[in-house]
């Protein structure tokens, strides 16, 4: 019989059942005569059975998929806002396209006729108020554009908010 | 890995929100529990999953074989959280400082649970690798030399050391003969 110096190496890998036919017949028959070793076995064998018990209570939080996302850019806070800026800039290069398809194509002679047009009401409304001596249409006017830029500045700022948002769900 | 799997990789490559929100859920525990059981710290072993996650969805395309996806995470979570170890060694932080929080499961649960963190707590990180990878997730030797990159007999030798002081730290803990 072997001694227990030899055996002992080898019960680790046999409680997991990795020795080779020969070695495991080599420990069996030791653990059969030798109780010290053949406690030792059970002490490692109960060990692990704690060990498997205790990972089991052990749980990842429960909001870790949407941290992962949110690091990653991908929530749904960013997926819409990064759409949003999709609508705007395809908007943006229809009307560019538009744009310049209307200054190469042939119909652009009526594009300028209607520009001239467009100007010529412009400028008739900017000369109205004066015409007809009233100033205030003016500083009406000027106080609309104020309200427009403060309403674009906080939709931005809206937009903003609603990217850096965290929603749990 | 099932086919479903390998789709959802596959989804989570082209940076599908909805496959990489499933493959989180699937693995979030596997990959929480090698990272506690080697940091022996709850805070850090969150930080230790997020950022495995982080970094295996943003090099996934540079996994070649997506039905390795398991070990290769395993394999970013061990290096991960030996990383943290380092840090933390380096800050002489208490290992067993959240040893005494609360514990669900009785007294008797509670009082094996602190003195295996304990015993867990003394063996080298090394050591404690193994014995997370084999005894928390049942992995093979095979396996384990896969995600620690070195041959099956060194994870032989190196479970057998890493058993034989955790049974000698519990022995001491617990008065066990």
């Amino acid at each position: 019989m072997q001694s227990c110096e030899f055996v002992e190496p080898m019960l680790s890998a046999y409680l997991d059942g990795e020795l080779a036919k020969d070695d495991r017949d080599c420990v069996e028959a030791h653990l059969e005569v030798c109780a010290r070793c053949q406690r030792l076995v059970d002490a490692l064998r109960a060990d692990d059975h704690a060990l498997a018990s205790w990972a089991r209570t052990l749980a990842a939080p429960a909001d870790m998929p949407m941290r992962v996302l949110n690091a990653l850019g991908l929530s749904r806070q960013e997926v819409q806002s990064r759409r949003l800026a999709y609508v705007y800039f395809a908007s943006l290069a229809v009307g560019v396209a538009l744009v310049l398809a209307a200054v190469s194509l042939p119909a652009a002679s009526l594009a300028a006729i209607l520009f001239h047009f467009a100007l010529a009401i412009i400028r008739a409304l900017f000369a109205l108020p004066w015409s007809v001596h009233a100033e205030w249409l003016v500083v009406l006017g000027a106080l609309c554009l104020v309200i427009l830029v403060l309403s674009l500045t906080f939709l931005r700022r809206a937009l903003h908010w609603t990217r850096s948002e965290v929603v749990w769900r | 890995m099932e086919q479903a799997d390998l789709e959802l990789i596959r989804r989570a490559r082209h940076g599908d929100p909805q496959a990489i929100e499933t493959i989180v859920r699937n693995y979030q525990s596997f990959v929480y529990r090698t990272a506690y059981g080697i940091l022996q710290n709850a805070a850090d072993a969150e930080d230790a999953t997020q950022e495995a996650f982080i970094r295996a969805f943003r090099s996934l395309g540079r996994l070649r074989e997506d039905r390795t996806f398991p070990t290769w995470l395993a394999r970013i979570a061990v290096r991960i959280s030996l990383d943290m170890v380092q840090a933390k060694a380096r800050r002489a932080q208490d290992p067993t400082e959240e040893i005494h929080g609360s514990v669900a499961g009785g007294e008797d649960a509670a009082s094996l649970r602190i003195d295996l963190e304990r015993a867990l707590a003394k063996l080298s990180p090394e050591h404690r690798t193994v014995i997370v990878l084999r005894a928390f997730h049942g992995l093979e030797y095979d396996e384990i030399a896969e995600v620690l990159d070195i041959p099956i007999g060194t994870v032989r030798s190196r479970l057998h050391h890493a058993r034989m002081q955790l049974r000698m730290h519990l022995s001491g803990e617990r008065g066990d003969s």
